[in-house]
């Protein structure tokens, strides 16, 4: 699969930067002018120009502040994932351009050269697009099974899924009070209201201010922290593409210890060594506390949850607030014994052929795309909302995948969607009763959890499924067959 | 003219390699990225000392990746643009005379972009700079001939060290600075050339690298120790 944006100034039609992603070609140059033309000619007739599909090829254009047309060209993607997409690509472009420079362009080259800092961002948003795009190195992890290139890809960056477009990713764990205190205090010292604590590029715990921050705005910029080049600590200027479009903030961030870092959005002051300094203070008697709590990684949940040997990954999702929990490596050992991951799936009594972690995100992933942000997720587009409750009603509530190698479940229980991958030997039927039984357990993971909102989600939750459960149990006394031969009492 | 305080292939040495153990990443083949909160394990009888050096250059001629294999972490080969200020924190170990210090090397790295339209970066970043790496590219001779105006611009005021680094130095192609030229540098402005290599090998690169971390270093401990005598006779 490959994807193109193109990004073209309304005014005077001159391209400010195309990128690619996959194998294909690049975009000759008379394709992007026609691509362009055919745009502009519909605005001139009053017509907006929207979108349209070649049998492989989906193109959606999309105009913002009136001054930048973007345009997405993807094979095998929906029309409103690209939409998604290219917002999500203009607003990295309000991070680290700001709205004024983006509105009124004075200078294209300018522009063009401003706009460099944001390729990163744009490239991992693509990369997102699809599993089957993940940059060339995972791809290569894939096709060679050798035991070194595992611990180079894996152990060494634990892939940060990171771009389920919209939504910021989580980790969970029981400390997240203690930690809280320290992360309060660091924002104090910085004279700041937003904090927030990183592990893996994953959020464990951040101010309420961060929280209340647009969900895409919180990916953003926990996203250019992990696509920048690995380094101590940074201070980047940066605007908040939906709260400060034209007013630039300092986003400072902290390396603590190899993986667990600190964000924080300030004014002119204080400056980078005295903010290093100030974390130094906050954080100098937690470090084996923090270094403990990079180990949750990848599984990204408490160790002291066992969930079924069946269960190979799972998603879940809140869509009231924005995150999700992403776990491809559910029955794995932790971290230090990494390196040794694929013998510990068989002692584990994982089947043998269970597929490669980072083929398990990839399928996760594919699977959110395909089935579960068009199905189940339809009921928040806005002409549906509109139609009230009876839309919300009849939007489907599960969804099923069933391979050769493997089967996913999707269920979606409020603004809760969970999603699970097992192995393909789990019979279909039994993957509701996993998914039911594994929300419970998601509910005690999020004992921890200290917002209300969320709290009260997951209690809602785990009543419905209670509910869906007596009823499983009342239709199957309806239809109970017989006992077999063999289980018959003797006697 | 470059007297030789520092212990050259003391890294290569038994004790050196001892002692470099434990800057090594157990899970990549690289050296290892120490946060805030830690250093190297290293006996406490190991003074450290730390130092600010700012790199500089034009746009584009490598200074985030130098900053990288000077830190023996992995870079992301293709180009991007650094967004405002990057700090990076390189532990090297380093023999003077028989004493062994650790040297806590602070680059401070900044796009060419964000320096322009924010005033902060450069300030922050010239602010105290012990020393100032200049990086060119040998691929580029506007590169090389813009270094004696930056270094002049940028060492106003408190005499901080100056290194200069080539970046995509190679003996078999040709270049578009000679060493010549160098060696011309070297002389007027009384500052090292170092020189860098484009190639990618990663194998043994901590040796490869060890030259110019040594060069860096020595010239941060002559230029404290020059300061200390000038203190000791003013006083």
């Amino acid at each position: 699969m490959t994807v193109h944006i193109l990004c073209i100034t309304s005014a005077g039609g001159l391209p400010l930067f195309t990128r690619k992603r996959g194998d294909g070609e690049v975009l000759p140059f008379s394709i992007v002018a026609s691509l362009n033309g055919v745009h502009m000619f519909c605005k001139s007739q009053n017509v907006i120009l929207k979108s349209t599909s070649t049998p492989d090829t989906t193109f959606v254009w999309e105009e913002f502040e009136g001054s930048i047309i973007l345009v997405a060209a993807a094979s095998c993607s929906n029309e409103a994932t690209l939409r998604k997409l290219l917002n999500a690509v203009f607003n990295a472009m309000l991070l680290m351009v700001g709205v004024d420079d983006i509105r009124n362009i004075r200078n294209p080259d300018r522009l063009k050269r401003e706009l460099r800092v944001c390729y990163p961002l744009i490239d991992k948003f693509m990369d997102g697009m699809d599993g089957s795009t993940v940059s060339n190195s995972s791809a290569s992890a894939l096709t060679t099974r050798g035991k070194k290139s595992n611990i180079n890809s894996e152990t060494a960056e634990y892939p940060c899924c990171g771009n389920l477009i919209g939504m910021s990713e989580t980790i969970l764990s029981y400390e997240s009070n203690d930690l809280m205190a320290c992360l309060d205090a660091y924002a104090d010292c910085l004279n700041s209201q937003f904090a927030c604590l990183l592990v893996y590029g994953r959020e464990l715990v951040s101010t309420p201010a961060w929280t209340d921050l647009h969900p895409l705005e919180r990916q953003l910029l926990t996203l250019l922290t992990v696509v920048s080049s690995p380094s101590t600590s940074s201070d980047t200027p940066i605007f908040l593409p939906f709260k400060s479009p034209s007013i630039p903030f300092r986003l400072i961030w902290v390396l603590l210890v190899p993986g667990v870092s600190i964000l924080g959005l300030c004014g002119p002051t204080p400056s980078l060594s005295e903010a290093e300094h100030l974390a130094l203070q906050c954080w100098g008697s937690s470090a084996d506390h923090l270094r403990s709590i990079t180990q949750l990684a990848p599984r990204n949940f408490p160790h002291s949850i066992q969930l079924d040997s069946n269960v190979l990954g799972f998603l879940l999702i809140n869509t009231d607030v924005g995150k999700y929990v992403l776990s491809y490596a559910a029955n794995d050992k932790p971290v230090w014994q990494g390196a040794e991951r694929t013998d510990n799936n068989t002692e584990l009594g994982n089947p043998v052929n269970a597929p490669s972690s980072r083929h398990r995100l990839q399928v996760l992933q594919t699977f959110y795309h395909q089935a579960v942000e068009p199905l189940l997720l339809a009921a928040d587009t806005p002409n549906k909302k509109e139609k009230g409750d009876i839309a919300k009603e009849s939007s489907p509530l599960e969804s099923y995948w069933c391979s050769e190698y493997h089967k996913c479940h999707g269920i979606r229980r409020n603004a809760n969607v969970l999603c699970v991958l097992y192995p393909s030997s789990v019979p279909t039927h039994t993957m509701r009763m996993y998914a039911l039984r594994k929300v419970k357990d998601e509910f005690r993971v999020n004992k921890c959890e200290t917002d209300p909102k969320k709290i009260e989600a997951f209690v809602s939750l785990g009543k419905e499924n209670l509910n869906s459960i007596r009823r499983q149990v009342i239709v199957a006394n309806l239809y109970r067959a017989d006992n077999l031969v063999i289980e018959k009492k003797i006697g | 003219m470059f007297n030789s305080v520092v212990f050259r292939d003391w890294q290569s040495t038994a004790e050196g390699e001892t002692v470099l153990q434990h800057f090594y990443d157990p899970h990549s083949s690289g050296r290892k990225l120490f946060g805030i909160l830690e250093r190297p394990t290293l006996p406490s009888s190991i003074e450290e000392v730390s130092y600010k050096l700012f790199v500089a250059g034009k746009v584009g001629v490598g200074k985030t990746t130098t900053i990288a294999r000077l830190a023996g972490i992995q870079c992301t080969s293709n180009y991007t643009e650094t967004p405002g200020i990057r700090k990076t924190n390189v532990y090297w170990p380093v023999k003077i005379w028989d004493k062994t210090i650790l040297f806590k090397l602070q680059f401070w790295d900044a796009g060419e972009n964000s320096m322009r339209k924010y005033s902060h970066v450069l300030t922050s970043c010239k602010e105290k700079a012990d020393a100032i790496l200049l990086v060119f590219s040998y691929t580029d001779a506007a590169s090389f001939h813009e270094i004696p105006q930056l270094m002049s611009k940028l060492s106003q005021g408190h005499h901080p060290a100056k290194i200069v680094i080539g970046t995509r130095y190679s003996s078999t192609n040709s270049l578009d600075v000679s060493n010549a030229q160098t060696k011309e540098f070297e002389l007027k402005w009384k500052a090292r050339v170092l020189r860098m290599n484009s190639s990618l090998n990663e194998r043994n690169e901590v040796h490869k690298i060890s030259p110019i971390m040594n060069v860096i270093c020595e010239q941060l401990w002559i230029r404290d120790q020059d300061y200390l005598l000038k203190q000791g006779l003013n006083s």
